[in-house]
């Protein structure tokens, strides 16, 4: 009789498509993964233990490090918690400037998990268009804020700046040329015949596993299960815009791919809305302190990052530094799956699965 | 058999390979021109006119390079292994017809020849994955050992039409009897199935498994560097024209065309520009592939060659055989 | 002058088929011993290009060549683990197999030697359509049943691959 010795095969932490520095330890039967473990850690920086030592002000460029590849909801995640903690009352101006740029964002983050899906899967033309688009939005960052990767760009009860004169119109010629640009990736990749037989049945998450694995964004969207912060438990201003949560049916690769495009869409509708309604007046709250002091207490605040939940608990002992600052970030949650939804695919299936989730190697390890 | 022979031999082994370094330099940079602009990028610019020379420049880098052998890598293998899938390619162009008379040997046997002969090659392939010493490489080795094989069989099946139509298996006589309709026109299927088996053979997206990068790292070479990387690198573009060129050969009329001058000593040139035209047309389709779709998944691409492939070229064997029944009715 | 190539040519070949024949039981790694196959199969082909065999020699280095070596060095790689030790020349079964090579080699010599060897003068570069017309006509029978052969073989081995995994 014929038996097949089993492979173990060590995937990273350097590997063309870990997407970070992820170590995946594989059992292989075959080319048939017959148990895979994760294994994290390699980019530990401690920026929860950092955050301890630092004023609440120094702590927003350290979240601009979590995940970098959304850095301002970061900011946008720690601002709102610490505002809660101190009963900062936010203009409207800045939070219709925050919610623009936590939408155009959250386009740019998942133009990169879109373009890698497909890298992942050997469309490489993709990748490369999903960067050119993702530069424009960065050079809409860069004229806010002029950071492009590390924005640190919002304050207690605000942002630093306001927008300057010719954003308005530069953001909407991107919305103008980024709306025919989704309609053809789809074409190009979701609609792609070899892609599909890539993704489709693969990875499959079912709703049960998604639930108790603690999954959220799209990941848990693709598997079918409507839970979006933005309209559930809404933050800053989001109950006044009107979009709509897309849904995946089966919760394979493609769904959470195709999850991710149309988010896109509904990110550029709520850019256009915020244009469109966008008030005048201060971006930053007066009267908020330069050292901030918040109340002894602690508070946890989530919002709907491109990943997922991604919440900041902040437990305050009424000193200018925070005396525990926790961060749940959904790329760890996700990450977890790792086990579950691998196992019995094929290697080929690691990395397309893997870039399904997106993790963040700056958010996993923190 | 004589040493006039032998010499005339020795001299179109040396042009063969002249020829397939110069058309792989240029097939390198026309690969990354071609990239570079449905990217939207622009590709190679700095070295010579358009970047035309940075594949020369490359080669130079390459031949300085430290060829690196892996700790415990079987030491004769590694060696070997490029030099094994390196001639088969090599060897292939010996019956490649590329204008009338410029052909190195006509055999009667010259498409199975020309078949048979990649299929050495993956030996070679085996040997690279096996002696690296590397999980990666022994995947890729395994992938490519197990793809080849199962398009070999579709690819020889496909081509059995054109043996029908044509009545024999020389390369040039199936050129030769092209000259009034291409085969492409009475044998679509075939091409199809033919163009995408080679697809297959040489490796190319949608079915480069065997060097998948986003999986195997890179495949069978992950451990190969400087000199014999580049050969590797050197024989799968000999693979791709070799296998082009085949399907011009088969279906788009071999050197065939219009506007070409009979009996004037300039005819046989002309006839040589047909081909290389027809050639490169099919190269750009195999890049342009390349550069929009993703790749299978390996057991999807077995799914492909046994399932779909398979039945539809034992089909167009048996339409074919019923097309000439019919015209030999008709005709006779 | 052409026959003297033609000799070079032949013993060149006989002592590769011989040498690697050779080589092949005797090296020691198992991924040698299919390679050193490879290089006999090929050798082989190599005859029969002198003798003008030219289909033969190609159907040689297509099925044996390419698609048996590459299944036997598969197999090698995927039960890799079983091989790691290297293969001993001699053990138990090497009697046994001493007589049954030396029982093959009296068989293969009294084969030979009862085979009156016909020398074809003429033409003989149609060799393709000679073997297709004889192969459709006057060996159809034998030829059919070879193939069934082939596919009874194949079915078995399906099943018995197959029977594992239930």
């Amino acid at each position: 009789m014929i038996r097949t010795e089993e492979l173990q095969l060590n995937m990273g932490p350097q590997h063309p498509s870990t997407h970070g520095v992820l170590r995946i330890v594989l059992r292989l039967d075959g080319e048939v993964i017959v148990e895979a473990i994760p294994h994290i850690g390699y980019l530990h920086r401690g920026i929860e233990k950092i955050a301890e030592n630092r004023t609440y002000t120094q702590v927003i460029p350290l979240t601009d490090r979590l995940d970098y590849v959304s850095s301002m909801m970061n900011n946008f995640a720690y601002v709102l918690a610490v505002e809660e903690l101190m009963g900062i009352e936010v203009p409207e101006r800045a939070s219709f400037i925050r919610i623009i740029m936590a939408e155009l964002q959250r386009i740019a983050s998942h133009l990169i998990a879109f373009g890698t899906g497909g890298l992942d899967a050997g469309a490489m033309t993709v990748f490369l268009y999903c960067f050119r688009e993702r530069e424009r939005i960065l050079e809409l960052f860069e004229m806010v804020c002029g950071a492009r990767l590390t924005y640190n760009y919002f304050r207690f009860g605000g942002v630093s700046q306001d927008f300057p004169k010719e954003f308005a119109e530069s953001a909407r010629n991107f919305i103008k040329y980024m709306r025919p640009k989704l309609d053809e990736y789809e074409d190009l990749l979701l609609n792609n015949y070899i892609f599909q037989k890539r993704t489709k049945g693969v990875g499959v998450l079912k709703k049960k596993d998604a639930l108790s694995y603690g999954a959220s964004g799209p990941v848990l969207r693709g598997s079918g299960i409507k839970r979006d912060i933005r309209k559930e438990k809404p933050y800053s201003l989001y109950d006044r815009f009107d979009f709509e949560i897309p849904v995946g049916k089966n919760g394979d690769t493609w769904d959470r791919t195709w999850v991710r495009l149309e988010e896109m869409r509904q990110s550029l509708n709520i850019v256009e809305q915020a244009l469109d309604g966008l008030p005048s007046g201060k971006v930053k709250a007066w009267g908020v302190p330069r050292m901030i002091k918040p109340p002894p207490g602690e508070v946890y605040r989530p919002i709907e990052s491109t990943r997922g939940e991604l919440g900041f608990y902040i437990v305050s002992d009424g000193s200018a530094r925070p005396y525990r600052m926790k961060v749940r970030s959904p790329a760890f949650s996700n990450l977890s799956l790792i086990p579950v939804v691998i196992k019995g695919h094929q290697i080929a299936d690691v990395v397309v699965i893997l870039g399904s989730l997106d993790p963040v190697f700056g958010e996993v390890d923190r | 058999m004589n040493f006039s022979f032998l010499y005339l031999m020795g001299v179109a082994g040396v042009g063969i390979f002249i020829f397939i370094a110069l058309s792989v330099l240029i097939l390198v940079w026309l690969e990354r021109k071609v990239a570079g602009h449905i990217q939207s990028r622009m590709g190679p610019m700095r070295v010579g006119w358009h970047g035309l020379v940075q594949t020369l420049a490359d080669m130079v880098k390459l031949i300085s390079k430290e060829s690196i052998l892996p700790a415990k890598a079987d030491k004769w293998l590694f060696f070997l292994a490029p030099f094994v899938v390196f001639i088969p390619a090599y060897l292939s162009y010996m019956v490649i017809p590329f204008a009338p008379k410029l052909i190195i040997r006509d055999f009667n046997i010259g498409l199975l020849y020309f078949l048979a002969i990649p299929s050495i090659s993956v030996v070679g392939i085996i040997m690279a994955g096996w002696g690296s010493n590397n999980k990666y490489a022994l995947l890729g080795g395994l992938r490519s050992a197990a793809q080849i094989i199962s398009y070999e069989i579709p690819r020889a099946l496909s081509v059995v039409g054109v043996v029908m139509l044509a009545g024999s298996m020389s390369t040039v006589t199936i050129v030769k009897s092209q000259s009034s309709i291409w085969f492409i026109l009475l044998q679509p299927l075939g091409f199809l199935i033919y163009f995408i088996s080679t697809l297959a053979e040489v490796n190319r997206i949608p079915f480069d498994l065997p060097e998948a990068e986003s999986e195997l790292v890179a495949g069978f070479h992950t451990e190969y560097s400087g000199i014999k990387w580049s050969i590797f690198m050197m024989s799968e573009y000999a693979n791709v024209f070799a296998g082009c060129a085949l399907c011009v050969v088969l279906f788009l009329g071999g050197w065939h065309g219009f506007l070409i001058p009979k009996g004037e000593p300039w005819s046989s040139v002309v006839s040589l520009i047909w081909f290389m035209v027809k050639t490169l047309i099919l190269i750009f389709l195999m890049m342009w592939l390349r550069w929009t779709l993703p790749r299978f998944r390996v057991d999807q691409l077995m799914d492909l060659s046994w399932k779909v492939f398979l039945p539809l070229a034992l089909i167009n064997i048996g339409l074919t055989g019923l097309f000439i029944l019919g015209a030999l009715k008709l005709f006779s | 002058m052409a026959e003297g190539v033609f000799q070079v040519a032949f013993y060149l070949f006989s002592t590769l088929i011989i040498g690697s024949a050779l080589m092949m039981v005797i090296s020691r790694s198992l991924f040698y011993n299919a390679l050193f196959l490879l290089v006999v199969l090929l050798g082989t082909a190599g005859i029969y290009v002198l003798l003008n065999a030219e289909f033969l020699a190609a159907m040689q280095i297509f099925v044996y060549a390419g698609a048996l070596t590459v299944l036997l060095l598969f197999v090698i790689m995927l039960t890799t683990g079983r091989f790691k030790k290297e293969a001993k020349i001699f053990h138990s079964q090497s009697v046994v197999g001493f007589i049954v090579a030396i029982s093959l080699l009296f068989l293969s010599l009294f084969s030979l030697n009862l085979t009156s060897w016909k020398i074809v003068v003429g033409e003989t570069s149609h060799t393709l359509q000679n073997l297709a017309n004889f192969l459709f006509t006057q060996y159809a029978l034998p030829f059919e049943i070879a193939s069934l052969v082939l596919l009874v073989a194949l079915i078995g081995a399906i099943w018995l691959a197959r029977r594992e995994e239930e």
